[in-house]
C-alpha cells in the first residue's frame, strides 16, 4: 500500500496496489488522471454531476483452461461479456479537472435554480418489489412478507441519504415516502450494495419499507430543505 | 485477482433524448437484465435508451407481434416508429399525459385494461386459475398486489404472479407452486404501456375483455 497526495485538496490517498479492471463496486474510487496526478474520491464526487461513472459491457476471456473464473462478482466459464464501470475522469488532465470543478459548480447552481426549496432531487427510472431467495438445494425466489420496494433513480442534485423523506407531486396531491436504505446501482445490474449516500450524477437504488405506487418512471423525487 | 484477458468495450452511442450511454453486445443481445429496459432503434437510426423508452410506453404501448422467423409472439415497441426529434418532443409532454391519464381514471395509482380472460377450473378444494391478459395503462403492478375490479371499488383480488402474455402453454398450478425463477423474477413487475398476463387464484372472478383492474 503506497500513499499519494490529492492534487486538489492535498489529502493523503491510500493507493491499493492492484485494481481489478472488472471490479465490482467497492466504494467511490480515487482517480488517477491522464497526466498521472491523483484526485481523492471526495474531490471527484463534486464533479460527478457532469462526469458520472459509466457502465459498459466489456468482453472478458478467462485464462483458466478448465472450470471458471470469478470475475466482477460473476462466475465466467471461458469468455463472456461483463458489466464494468468506467470512469470518464481518467481521461482528464489536472487542468481539465480544475475546469470541470468550475463547470460542475455551475451545473449544480443551475439545477438548484430549477428546483427551488429542494435539498436533493432524483429522477425515477423504475420500481420493483424486492424478492428474497430461500431454500436449500432448490432455491426458490419469493417475496418477503415485509413490503420492501426499490426505486432505481438517477440523482440530479444534492445528496440522498437513508432517513430522507422524498416527495412526489402529482395533480391530485403530493405523496411522501421515507428512504430506508440507499444502494449503489450501476444501471445495468441489480443494485449491488448499501452506501452512505447517493450524490448528484450517480445512479442509485432507494429502498422503501412501504408500497410506493405513486412513483412513475420519469417522476422527480425531491428531498425538501428542512 | 482473476486471470483473464480484456477484450473491447462496445458502446452503441448515446441516447438521442437524454444522452445516456447505451451499451450493446455484438449481436444486439442483452443490455440490461431483469426487465430493466433495453434501448430501441428509432425510425431515423438513432437510439433511445431503456429509461426514456419506459417513459414513452404509456403513450406508445408495447405490442406483441408474431415473428414469422421464430414463429412466436415477440414484443414490438411502437415508440421505435418515432424519429429522435419526435421522441424528444414527446418526452417533454409525457408527464402531462400521465397526469391526464391519472385524472381520467380517478387518480388510481395503477390501471390495467383486460383484453382476454382465461379460466382453468379448480377442484372441490382448489381455487380456479385465472389468466388475465391485457395492457398496463399506467403505474406498476407486482405479484401479491391487491387489486380491485372496476374503477369504483368492485371485487378485490390478489395477483398470484405475472406471466408471459402470449404463452403457448397456459400456466399451471404446479408451475406457480414450484415458482421457478422465471415466473417470479423475469416477470417481477409490469409497468405502464407493457402487455402482461396476471394470474389470479380465486374461487370466482367476474372478468371480461374491456374491464379495468386498478391498484391503490
Amino acid at each position: 500500500m503506497e500513499n499519494s497526495i490529492c492534487s486538489i485538496c492535498g489529502k493523503t490517498i491510500n493507493v491499493s496496489p492492484v485494481q481489478d479492471p472488472g471490479y465490482a463496486f467497492s466504494g467511490w474510487p480515487n482517480v488517477t488522471l491522464k497526466d498521472g496526478n491523483m484526485v481523492c474520491s471526495d474531490c471527484a464526487e463534486k464533479v460527478r454531476i457532469l462526469y458520472p461513472l459509466r457502465s459498459s459491457k466489456r468482453f472478458m476471456e478467462s485464462e483458466t483452461r478448465f472450470g471458471s473464473s470469478f470475475i466482477h462478482g460473476k462466475s465466467v466459464t471461458g469468455k463472456g461479456w461483463l458489466n464494468v464501470l468506467t470512469d470518464p475522469l481518467e481521461e482528464l488532465t489536472l487542468e481539465e479537472f480544475k475546469q470541470a470543478q468550475i463547470d460542475a459548480e455551475k451545473a449544480a447552481q443551475d439545477m438548484a435554480a430549477r428546483l427551488p426549496g429542494a435539498k436533493a432531487a432524483a429522477e425515477a427510472d423504475f420500481t420493483y418489489r424486492h424478492h428474497v431467495k430461500s431454500g436449500g438445494t432448490d432455491i426458490k425466489p419469493h417475496y418477503s412478507d415485509k413490503k420492501e420496494y426499490v426505486v432505481c433513480v438517477k440523482v440530479l442534485y444534492g445528496e440522498i441519504c437513508p432517513g430522507d423523506v422524498v416527495s412526489v407531486s402529482h395533480r391530485d396531491r403530493e405523496y411522501t415516502a421515507k428512504v430506508e436504505e440507499v444502494w449503489f446501482w450501476n444501471y445495468l445490474d441489480s443494485p449491488q450494495r448499501a452506501i452512505d449516500k447517493a450524490f448528484a450524477g450517480t445512479t442509485a437504488a432507494l429502498w422503501f419499507h412501504q408500497d410506493v405506487p405513486f412513483i412513475y418512471p420519469g417522476d422527480i423525487l425531491v428531498v425538501k430543505e428542512s | 485477482m482473476a486471470n483473464y484477458k480484456i477484450g473491447d468495450t462496445r458502446d452503441l452511442g448515446a441516447c438521442s433524448a437524454c444522452g445516456n450511454v447505451i451499451v450493446i453486445e455484438a449481436e444486439n443481445g442483452l443490455f440490461r437484465p431483469q426487465r430493466c429496459g433495453n434501448p430501441v432503434k428509432l425510425a431515423d437510426g438513432n437510439w433511445l435508451c431503456g429509461s426514456c423508452l419506459r417513459k414513452l410506453r404509456i403513450k406508445y404501448p408495447q405490442e406483441y407481434r408474431l415473428d414469422t422467423k421464430q414463429k412466436k409472439m415477440l414484443p414490438y415497441e411502437r415508440a421505435g416508429e418515432l424519429t429522435a426529434e419526435e421522441a424528444e418532443r414527446e418526452l417533454g409532454q409525457i408527464h402531462d399525459y400521465l397526469e391526464d391519464l391519472r385524472e381520467k381514471y380517478g387518480f388510481h395509482q395503477a390501471v390495467f385494461s383486460v383484453e382476454k380472460a382465461d379460466v382453468k377450473k379448480g377442484g372441490l378444494l382448489k381455487p380456479s386459475l385465472y389468466t388475465v391478459t391485457g395492457h398496463v395503462i399506467y403505474g406498476t403492478f407486482t405479484p401479491l398486489d391487491e387489486v380491485s375490479i372496476g374503477l369504483n371499488g368492485g371485487q378485490k383480488a390478489l395477483i398470484s404472479c405475472l406471466y408471459y402474455p402470449h404463452s403457448i402453454t397456459p400456466v399451471s398450478d404446479i408451475q406457480i407452486q414450484q415458482v421457478t425463477g422465471k415466473l417470479v423474477i423475469d416477470y417481477a413487475w409490469a409497468e405502464g404501456g407493457e402487455e402482461a398476463a396476471f394470474i389470479f387464484r380465486e374461487k370466482s372472478l367476474n372478468l371480461k375483455p374491456g374491464d379495468i383492474i386498478v391498484k391503490d
